[in-house]
């Protein structure tokens, strides 16, 4: 049996699973990809695929999660179940619903709940000359420092893989998938992730909002980006005071603004991008600064 | 949205926590797991609820500081109606 092990500050957890079984391993490349092992680390989920019957069962501890045939299901319910594993006891910061990318030095988070379109805009920034980071959660410094994340695919949802297919020129690698009933787990390298550096300062808060008419960027001032994280803050219960004085302290040092926009289509190319790099320049200066 | 009786006097709810962002508020209640966000007029509003004035010393102590506001009174009404909705101002009747 061989072993996986992601981290998310203080939050840990190891699959064990067998590397001779070519379903099982495709399933853990896809869902940890990356992933070293931690001897140190105990095993919290277990994945066995048993060859007589083709049967995939997935265990967190003694719990059964899945018993069947389906890899992509398998896949989905994992990743599901370490996303969430890793939430549960984290206490290193906030952690928030939102994907991340790089923009210059900086990290940019785009907070929301689930069908806010963060995967696909994620994907979209990707072909703009961001860096992919994550699609679900990252975890923040009150002080915006230090922006984490664990590797994971993107889990794109039906509407979203029409788009996808117009971006990446990987057709290939989109079919080899895999495929839950909810979404397509797309591996990140077909988007250019970066692994060098373990986190970036945050420079940008971006929520973004489908709504009709003309895209736009409405920046918000501190206390609004403070009440839109607030709303995305996944373990307030493990912070002091439910996370509020943080996530205010945050949001005095960074950027928000909200997206508005209908179709990532016909978001102009600059529109987004030119606010980040405003967003990076104050973010710069601000840690320049010898008062910061 | 509550309607406010001008002479009742607006009594700050005590057992928030307190963010002063620039000039906007953010409010949390760590039972209910809220947060309200006042802008700069409903701050000001708040901040003038101090237990003395009633809703209309403290509308006309506005509109004397504002005297070229367009709405200033309506824009207080407003905000005392933002606060007594959600609950961070209590009204006693004087």
């Amino acid at each position: 049996m061989k072993r996986r092990t992601a981290r998310l500050g203080n939050s840990v957890i190891t699959l064990e699973y067998d590397e001779t079984d070519p379903v099982g391993q495709r399933i853990v490349e896809t869902v940890l990809p990356g992933h070293m092992d931690d001897l140190e680390a105990a095993v919290t989920h277990s994945l066995e695929t048993r060859s007589e019957s083709e049967r995939l069962v997935l265990r967190r501890g003694e719990k059964l999660l899945y018993d069947g045939h389906s890899a992509g299901q398998a896949a989905g319910i994992l990743l599901d179940e370490l996303t969430r594993a890793l939430i549960t006891d984290c206490r290193d910061g906030m952690v928030f619903h939102a994907a991340a990318l790089v923009h210059g030095q900086f990290a940019v988070i785009l907070p929301g709940p689930s069908g806010t379109g963060k995967t696909t805009l994620a994907a979209w920034l990707t072909t703009r000359g961001l860096t992919y980071l994550n699609d679900e959660v990252v975890l923040v410094d009150p002080a915006g420092d230090k922006v984490q994340w664990f590797a994971r695919p993107l889990a794109v949802k039906s509407d979203g893989m029409s788009l996808l297919r117009r971006w990446i020129d990987q057709d290939d690698a989109i079919e080899q998938s895999l495929t839950s009933s909810v979404s397509t787990l797309i591996n990140p390298a077909l988007l250019g992730s970066t692994k060098s550096v373990s986190s970036y300062p945050l420079s940008a808060v971006v929520f973004p909002s489908r709504q009709k008419g003309a895209p736009s960027v409405r920046p918000l001032s501190s206390a609004e980006t403070a009440l839109g994280l607030i709303g995305c803050l996944v373990n307030a219960s493990n912070l002091p005071n439910g996370g509020f004085p943080d996530v205010a302290r945050l949001a005095a040092r960074v950027r928000g603004c909200r997206l508005l926009y209908e179709d990532l289509e016909d978001l102009p190319d600059g529109l987004l991008t030119a606010w980040l790099a405003s967003a990076s320049r104050r973010a710069a200066s601000v840690r320049a600064s010898p008062c910061s | 949205m509550k309607t406010v009786d001008k002479s009742d006097v607006p009594h700050r709810v005590e057992g928030y926590a307190v963010e002063q962002l620039d000039s906007e508020l953010l409010l949390y209640d760590a039972r209910r797991t809220t947060v309200v966000y006042l802008n700069e007029t409903a701050l000001l509003v708040w901040q003038l609820c101090d237990g003395h004035r009633s809703s209309a010393d403290i509308v006309e102590l506005l509109v004397a500081a504002y005297p070229d506001g367009p709405a200033v009174a309506d824009d207080v009404g407003s905000a005392l109606e933002l606060l007594a909705g959600h609950a961070v101002v209590t009204f006693v009747p004087r």
